[in-house]
């Protein structure tokens, strides 16, 4: 298909472009620079051109995510998706259907999404899903943190080794990045401990978390993965936390290298919480904004809180335990054997307690205090902090002081009074919101074809319907809302997929995967695997492995390993 | 007053969630025969399936239903106002999520009488299916006000999660009545044929007849002469037990002292 | 078509679903207990005749990292059974001496107190697996609710008001629940015997809110034990797609579910269907005999690699290739690991696999009503 996008004022920060009016022509799924004759013109003067958004971080498939969609039939029931002649039906909430998924990130814009907690030994049912989710290209980080062989060559110092090994993991599970849970906590799960601090002991192994963390931090140098280790910290959700957040950010300073980040830290919000206990419990947003401000290796983003009813999900059992603990709600836990575990609890965000709503001021600070949009990055950990389809209402926040406060009206008032929020004036620009949500996600993904409409990359397009020279986002920051929640546009793979709110194709997204080739020679890798699967798994070792022909549209990206 | 009978004996469940007191008033009666209503997986017009009728001069905000009745679903679903009169036996999930007004059933009804209701009456002159006043499959939002009445019998986990209002049962009960309640009341005239009030955390459960045993989780508190409900006297006396411990519950069950000999053991505790 | 969508689950664990609606449920991957489990609990499940592979591959009869085989054990009760059977032979035959009719339940051995690999069956009869186990505790059916209540309030070393509990002497109870809490990993598998006694998907409700309970003592959690081949598979497809696990109404454009209006078998009660397409599974042996003469009565579509007594009533059926034989697939094992399903023999010409023969009808269907193409 060709078309050409006239007239639109393009935000593309991997460019420098901002605000420009310019036309973006397409041809074969890619953006190209001459028109054709017979492409299709759409005028979209006083309309937004954006590249489509790159979700970093949301839990979209796999079975933990299935396990709450199981576990809620009560979150399903009201919000439906009702079948179209084009469009399978679905429920929706906090844990949509796949189908519905895909629908919704592309009414929104969105285009890739990276899917981050994937346990190896259920990978297959997280592609499998995958597949199901229709538009969108997507990724999925397998978690290695805990995992017996990462554990046990990482004590013994063979960091080597352990990439060989880390590399054979991301082709049988079709993995596109390392992903970290409370390094040591799943594994001290397993008889029902946790790990409080980067330097405790994992009991059994006679690791640290802090060691887990740096061995995989050099892995993932040895690899040359596109993108950098993406880690959940330890202590998540505890009171006094930050400083846990701002050790284990320290304890990969001197591994960094050509100014480039090695560490993501995702929804830190959760980490970043002052105090002894939840009555003195506040914001540590200054203290690691202060950070990452004057260092260049680490990126995160927020996991931003929305009040309202959501499901909790992560892949650090404790946690998930002790949140159950808290609020007394429906608890799943699933430990998946040699390798991590994972919980799940619904949880309401209530805008009157001062937990929450403190939360919901530390997820701002962070996306406020740090300077460079390219550091902090937009997420809700959907659906952990809320669902992405919220994405609309926070961006609202972060570039409008007006929309904050309307909503710390009706907060909690000591969470108010807490809060820096109403000390800081800035206000994200267009152009901001691009980098937080596209831009700086696919640059930080190492995704090359993603989060720019320059020549040659990826067809993937978001059109909003809000003219930056009539509309003052700051006050009318209800339009911006409107003009996010439904694109006017989505264009993916050069082809319209949504048109205000109303999908009008359902294509095949993509799943991209790491192929690690290693210099020569080529070393007999699975040897010590082999030896160890019948010991340490309860499946084959030929039926662990997701061949290629099980993703809808395999796109493995292949990277030259140092060794 | 509108009047609906079916045109025929129907075989696949009709929703007719839509057609409440709320949604009739000022709606002529073409207006409301050309509603569309689910007739399985058909989306057909009210008029294709019912015969309908408007009485001059009577209050707008009453319908009223005959014939059999016991395929049609979601009656009175969310209704706040009027009255609903049924001549018949009725399918499930009547008066579902219902906010006020009245339902008079003259029969019987299916499971899920008044689940999630907030207010309003329902009564039934007949019996009842499972779940009434229950929540959703996963929801912990049942019951939380307004009046179950039912002058038959009532079938299994009725008040299951239930969070206030009343329901009261002139027959018997089955198993788990009031399982996992969190406050309100259930007065059961008749019989129950056990598992009281399991699991529960609140409330108040109350059985005038018999009852097999009491779940072990339940502690024995007292012998009290008579009990209250809504204002109105029952008369004992009553042992009553606190539960569910299992669940850190501190509910309350009154149970007949008088038909419930078996239940003298718990005395040397008192 | 806006039909209703349903599994195998509906006629076995459709209650243990239901009831992590309600409550949760703390489980693992099987490996999770080879390595680690040193207290085994099968409740209202046989394994030794249900699952015969399960007890070597992932319980007590397997080495794990942090727990041995129980080899020994089992190869020494298994010699004092068969001593033990000899005698009440020789007794049967002496004359006078009576058969005892409910063996009393025993208390619980000393093993029970150490480390290491231990096996308790808790059942209304003495299986054969009951007969492999360090322990068996027999209960009177239909009261497995107001056991696990009691092992709810003892955890908490709250008394109980009554002497015995399901026909056990509260001792036994309270020596139990000691047990319960000092191992270091504990897992109850439960079968249909709870699943389909008394009061249903409440006796999961309990069993896995016993097992929540106990987690903030040790670590404890929970499997069903579950038969048909891949239901598993089944619930979790229709779960990501449908957001509902079984018993899935698609008649008004979307997914609505609720397991008693919205469940196969209540509807085949009520008459309310006028067609049936099944795959893969046999209803007509499985299902009440009314649901079953109502399904029969209208067309009837069979799909299915196998001759069936559903196959035999339907009117149309539909031969297709064997998964995991004649073609590949994925099957999910009843912890929810999946698996591919290899191909090793080529399937007689021109016979579809279930997915390509519903594919098929898919496209024919989307033609005829202009949708999707
Ligand atoms: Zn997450």
């Amino acid at each position: 298909m060709k078309l050409v996008l006239k007239n639109g004022l393009v935000y593309d920060p991997l460019n420098q472009i901002n605000g420009e009016k310019m036309d973006i022509i397409i041809k074969d799924g890619k953006i190209v620079e001459k028109t054709d004759k017979d492409s299709k013109t759409i005028d979209i003067s006083g309309m937004i051109v954006m590249p489509g958004g790159v979700d970093i971080h949301a839990h979209i498939a796999g079975s933990e995510v299935n396990t709450g969609r199981l576990l809620r039939p009560e979150d399903h029931f009201k919000d439906v998706e009702v079948k179209s002649n084009i469009t399978r039906s679905g429920v929706g909430r906090s844990i949509p259907s796949t189908f519905t998924t895909g629908y919704r990130y592309t009414r929104m814009g969105y285009t890739t999404v990276m899917n981050p907690s994937m346990p190896p030994l259920e990978a297959r049912h997280t592609h499998e899903e995958l597949n199901d989710i229709p538009i969108i290209d997507k990724g999925a980080y397998p978690l290695l943190g805990d995992w017996w062989f990462v554990l046990e060559y990482l004590k013994n110092g063979l960091v080597e080794d352990c990439a060989f090994h880390v590399a054979w993991m991301m082709a049988a599970t079709k993995g596109y990045a390392i992903k970290l849970v409370n390094p040591g906590g799943p594994e001290s799960w397993g008889f029902g401990r946790n790990v409080r601090d980067i330097d405790d002991t994992v009991p059994n192994f006679d690791i640290t978390p802090r060691e887990i963390i740096r061995g995989l931090c050099k892995v993932n140098k040895l690899l040359n993965l596109p993108h950098t280790i993406h880690l959940h910290t330890t202590n998540l959700g505890v009171p006094g936390n930050y400083r846990t957040t701002l050790k284990t950010m320290k304890c990969v300073e001197d591994l960094a290298y050509d100014k480039k980040p090695v560490m993501h830290i995702t929804h830190v919000m959760f980490g970043a919480f002052k105090g002894k206990d939840w009555y003195t419990m506040s914001s540590g947003a200054e203290k690691i904004s202060k950070y990452v401000n004057r260092h260049r290796h680490v990126t995160i983003d927020t996991a931003q809180v929305v009040f309202t009813d959501t499901t909790t999900m992560t892949a650090d059992g404790p946690f998930q335990f002790g949140l159950y603990r808290l609020t007394g709600n429906k608890w799943v836990n699933h430990d998946v054997e040699t390798e991590t575990t994972g919980g799940i609890v619904p949880f309401r965000y209530k805008r009157k307690n001062y937990v929450h709503a403190t939360q919901w001021s530390i997820g701002l600070e962070l996306s406020l205090l740090i300077k460079s949009p390219w550091k902090v990055f937009l997420t809700t950990d959907h659906p952990n902090a809320a669902p992405f389809i919220t994405y609309p209402r926070i961006i609202a926040w972060l570039m409008s002081k007006n929309a904050r406060e309307k909503t710390m009206k009706k907060m909690n008032r000591l969470a108010v009074r807490k809060s820096l929020l109403p000390s800081i004036e800035r206000e994200y620009s267009f152009y901001e919101i691009a980098i937080a949500s596209r831009a700086g996600t696919a640059k930080a993904l190492g995704l090359k074809q993603k989060g720019h409409l320059g020549i040659g990359a990826d067809a993937d397009i978001a059109v909003y319907n809000v003219n930056p020279k009539q509309v003052d986002p700051s006050k009318e920051y209800k339009s911006v809302i409107k003009a996010f929640k439904h694109a006017a546009y989505t264009i993916k793979n050069g082809e319209i997929v949504s048109q205000k709110g109303k999908i009008v194709k359902s294509n095949i997204g993509k799943t991209y995967w790491i192929n690690v080739k290693f210099k020569s020679p080529p070393r007999e890798i699975t040897s010590d695997l082999k030896k160890k699967f019948k010991d340490y798994w309860t499946v084959e070792f030929d039926n662990y492995p997701v061949a290629e022909n099980y993703l809808a549209l395999s796109t493995p990206i292949t990277v030259e390993a140092e060794i | 007053m509108l009047t609906l009978t079916p045109r025929q004996e129907f075989k696949v469940p009709i929703d007719l969630g839509c057609l409440i007191p709320d949604a009739i008033i000022k709606k002529s009666i073409d207006e409301i025969r050309s509603f569309r209503i689910w007739e399985g997986n058909r989306n057909v017009h009210l008029e294709t399936l019912f015969k309908i009728s408007k009485e001059a001069n009577t209050i707008d905000d009453t319908i009223h239903f005959t014939g059999d009745l016991r395929k049609i679903r979601r009656i009175g679903a969310k209704m706040s106002r009027g009255k609903i009169v049924i001549d018949g036996d009725v399918g499930s999930r009547l008066g579902e999520e219902m906010k006020g007004g009245t339902i008079i059933v003259n029969g019987d009804a299916d499971s899920w009488v008044g689940s999630m209701m907030r207010n309003g009456i329902i009564e039934v002159k007949g019996d009842i299916g499972d779940y009434a006043g229950a929540a959703y499959r996963g929801s912990t939002k049942g019951m939380k006000g307004g009046k179950i009445i039912v002058h038959g019998n009532a079938g299994n986990e009725i008040g299951c999660f239930m969070r206030g209002g009343v329901i009261n049962v002139d027959g018997n009960v089955g198993i788990y009545a009031g399982i996992h309640m969190n406050k309100g009341t259930i007065f059961i005239q008749g019989n129950s044929e056990g598992r009281l009030g399991a699991q529960m955390l609140q409330g108040k459960i109350v059985v005038s007849g018999k009852i097999p045993s009491i779940l072990p989780t339940f502690t024995v508190d007292n012998i009290v002469k008579k009990t209250k409900i809504s204002g109105e006297e029952i008369a004992g006396p009553f042992y009553t037990f606190i539960g569910d411990v299992a669940d850190n519950g501190r509910g309350k069950l009154y149970i007949s002292q008088t038909h419930n000999p078996h239940l003298k053991q718990y005395e040397k505790f008192l | 078509m806006g039909g209703v969508l349903d599994n195998t689950s509906t006629v076995c664990h459709g209650p243990s679903i239901i009831s992590i609606h309600d409550v949760g449920i703390s489980s693992c991957t099987l490996g999770q207990l080879r390595h680690r489990a040193d207290l085994v609990i099968y409740w209202g499940s046989n394994p030794w005749d249900a699952h015969p592979r399960h007890l070597e591959r992932y319980t007590n009869f397997t080495k794990g990292r942090f727990q041995d085989a129980d080899w020994y054990g089992y190869v020494t009760r298994t010699n004092i059974h068969q001593t033990d059977k000899r005698l009440s032979r020789i007794l049967k035959l002496t004359p006078g001496i009576k058969e005892e009719v409910l063996p009393k339940n025993e208390s619980l051995p000393y093993k029970f107190f150490r480390k290491g690999r231990k096996m308790m069956v808790i059942d209304v009869r003495r299986t054969r697996s009951a007969d492999m186990a360090d322990y068996f505790l027999q209960v009177e059916p239909n009261k497995d609710y107001e056991l696990i209540e009691a092992f709810r309030m003892l955890i908490k070393h709250e008394e109980l008001e009554v002497n015995e509990v399901a026909g056990v002497p509260v001792e036994i109870l309270e020596d139990i629940a000691d047990a319960l809490i000092n191992c270091s990993l504990g897992v109850i598998f439960f079968g249909v015997g709870l699943t389909m006694s008394k009061g249903k998907h409440r006796n999961i409700d309990a069993a896995i809110s016993l097992v929540r309970d106990l987690n903030q003592r040790t670590k404890f959690l929970i499997m069903p034990m579950r038969g048909h081949f891949n239901v598993t598979g089944s619930n979790t497809v229709s779960t990501w797609q449908t957001g509902y696990p079984f018993a899935v109404d698609f008649s008004q454009g979307y997914p609505r579910y609720n397991p008693g209006e919205t469940s196969v078998v209540d509807i085949l009660r009520r008459d309310e269907t006028d067609a049936g397409l099944v795959i893969a599974s046999d209803p007509v042996s499985n299902f009440p005999k009314e649901a079953t003469s109502n399904l029969i009565k209208n067309p009837l579509i069979v799909i299915d690699p196998v001759e069936t007594p559903t196959s035999v009533m339907a009117d149309v059926v539909i031969p297709t290739t064997y998964v995991g034989i004649e073609t590949e697939g994925t099957a999910y094992r009843m912890d929810h690991v999946p698996l591919p399903l290899k191909k090793v023999v080529n399937p007689p010409k021109g016979l579809p696999s279930d997915k390509e023969a519903l594919e098929k009808i898919l496209l024919e269907v989307r033609r005829m009503r202009k949708e999707m193409i």
